[in-house]
């Protein structure tokens, strides 16, 4: 089951990315989205795991260029959080492989999925409401949340990497 | 590179990018990413609190016997999302049925339980702790506790039931047994004819001799049987059993030991155990179920060794055996070794030589080729010499080709040889 969702992922990611572009009008850049999605695809298939870390920077790349681009936000949106999804069931089935013939697989796949579905809903629904409630601040304040923002994801990034 | 890792970068240049181009869109499609991590980290367990407890089915088995490992765990702690539980099984065990490696999600206060079986080869076995490698709902980080789950199995060798083991040592103890005592008395084979005494049993009375001589009345005595202390000595040195890089004769000499050992004291002899190697590893001698189980366990921990000091047999603590005791040596035997067993028989121990047979043992697994063949020749009329040095000493040898059985090389031995007369020294 999780397998089916973990390609459809990549799939809905690919086609939303590329309906984005080619909504915008950047045909070749659909198609280069729809061949390394189709590459991703075929790693997925074959089980070439480092492939899906390129595939979710390729992904968040295609996403954030499709905003720098004005492209429809929503599909963009979508196809970032569905390269998540797929890049995260990857990982996911990965582990899986460990488990023991006699587990529970199935009651683990649904609980991880739910979690997953949440997350990614969660942080839909913000980064949403962060293009809907846009408010207005001045560029001291701006400077103020960079600055944090950066401090915050250096010592983040610090904790992952002790971890 | 970790997920978490890359999952940060990305949403790090997201809202670097965003704020540099001062693009709100970009800095909320970042938040996607940095939720995941948050509710990652949230979610993340921040301690475990489980107890293990192994159970196996039984503390002893015999070589390749099937044996059930019960490994339960209580959650003492918060809830588990998902628990990998993993164990490393001791070299020379293997997993028959079932995995070694779980994946569980445990409720708080609950307990998951999980089966193996496995089976192994001759050894000592501890087990020791199991791994919980904790994940986070995403399955982004792990935490790893050790939880002890203590356990041990003794792997013993196989004892195989032995016919006709029959032995005549000078000494004997003074409990009723099966082997010959060379003392007059009730028995069973006749011994001797002696002046009749107050209390024979009429039945004794040598009439035929009595008739001979008016006067006196004679009695015919017959051979006691008693029991007789017993020794094996179980040869683990390295130069002498191991054959190439990978393969020993020792399994088949523990084999030999145990089937012995188990037969001697079944015919209720009183049986030591030295196994000479590495060091010396001695089993106290004595008599009964008991004793069998010591040996076996002993033989359970048998392992080959070399040793400078004992190197050669001529280090045989004799002490440990009684004077005109019967000695089972059981050695493969290399070059110096018969001259120190004829020292050994001209000392007064009744001795039988267990030998597996290293030649074959080491041809079974050579290529069929001719100069193969050749080498092997003269390494068996080598052998061949150095056993029948051994046998003018007036020792049985037991040239054992380890392809065919124990019971049934020993069983055929001892039926077709009659007890020895005594005889000691070589050949003239």
């Amino acid at each position: 089951m999780n397998r089916a969702i973990e390609v459809l992922c990549i799939v809905i990611s690919t086609t939303v990315l590329s309906a984005a572009y080619i909504t915008g009008g950047y045909i070749t850049a659909a198609m280069v989205i729809v061949f390394i999605g189709a590459g991703w695809l075929v790693a997925e298939l074959y089980k070439w795991i480092p492939v899906t870390f390129l595939g979710l920077l390729f992904s968040s790349l295609a996403a954030g260029a499709g905003i720098l681009l004005d492209l429809q936000i929503w599909l963009v949106f979508l196809g970032a959080a569905a390269g998540l999804a797929a890049w995260d069931l990857t990982r996911f089935n990965q582990h899986l492989q460990l488990a023991a013939d006699t587990d529970d697989v199935r009651d683990l796949e649904k609980r991880h999925l739910g979690w997953l579905g949440g997350t990614l809903f969660i942080g839909l629904l913000l980064a949403g409401g962060s293009i809907v409630a846009q408010a207005q601040l001045p560029f001291g304040w701006i400077m103020i949340f960079a600055i944090l923002g950066v401090l915050g994801l250096v010592r983040f990034v610090a904790w992952v990497s002790r971890s | 590179m970790r997920g978490n890792f890359l999952l940060s970068l990305i949403a790090y240049t997201l809202i670097l990018f965003g704020l540099l181009s001062m693009n709100g869109p970009l800095v909320g499609l970042s938040l996607i990413y940095v939720i995941y991590l948050a509710i990652s980290y949230l979610s993340a367990p921040r301690n475990i609190r489980i107890d293990a407890t192994r159970t196996i089915s039984t503390r002893r088995v015999s070589t390749n016997t099937p044996c059930e490992v019960t490994i339960s765990v209580a959650n003492t702690g918060s809830t588990l999302e998902a628990v990998l539980f993993e164990e490393a099984l001791p070299t020379g065990l293997k997993v028959q049925e079932g995995a070694l490696r779980h994946i569980f999600h445990i409720p708080a206060g609950k307990t998951v339980t999980w089966k193996y079986t496995i089976n192994g080869s001759r050894g000592y076995y501890t087990f020791e702790e199991i791994i919980a490698k904790a994940r986070d709902p995403l399955w982004m980080s792990s935490r790893e506790e050790k939880a002890s789950a203590n356990g041990q199995l003794f792997i013993l060798p196989p004892v195989l039931r032995l016919k006709n083991l029959s032995i005549r040592p000078r000494r004997t103890r003074v409990y009723s047994g099966i082997v010959p005592a060379r003392t007059g008395g009730p028995g069973i084979e006749f011994f001797d004819v002696r002046e009749y005494q107050t209390g024979d049993p009429l039945r004794w009375i040598n009439w035929r001799l009595s008739a001979r001589y008016p006067s006196t009345w004679f009695t015919k005595e017959y051979e006691q049987e008693r029991v007789a202390d017993v020794g094996i000595i179980l040869d683990g040195r390295l130069s002498a059993n191991l054959i190439s890089e990978n393969k020993s004769i020792f399994e088949y000499s523990a084999l030999a030991a145990a089937a012995v050992s188990g037969t001697f004291l079944a015919q209720g002899n009183r049986v030591g155990l030295l196994v000479y190697g590495q060091f010396i590893q001695w089993t106290f001698p004595g008599y009964g179920r008991v004793q069998r189980e010591r040996i076996l366990r002993a033989l359970a921990l048998a392992r080959l060794g070399t040793s400078q000091v004992f190197s050669h047999l001529e280090y045989i603590p004799t002490r440990l055996f009684p004077s005109h005791s019967q000695l089972i040596l059981i050695s493969p035997l290399v070059a110096d070794d018969p001259d120190v067993i004829v020292r050994l028989r001209s000392r007064g121990y009744k001795i039988v030589l267990i030998s597996p047979d290293p030649v074959s043992f080491e041809a079974s697994y050579l290529p069929d080729a001719p100069e193969f063949k050749q080498a092997e020749r003269i390494i068996r009329m080598q052998r061949e010499l150095m056993l029948e040095k051994i046998r003018h000493a007036g020792i049985q040898v037991v040239d054992w080709n380890v392809s065919t059985p124990f019971d049934q090389v020993m069983n055929q031995h001892f039926r077709r040889l009659p007890v020895l007369p005594e005889r000691t020294g070589g050949r003239k």
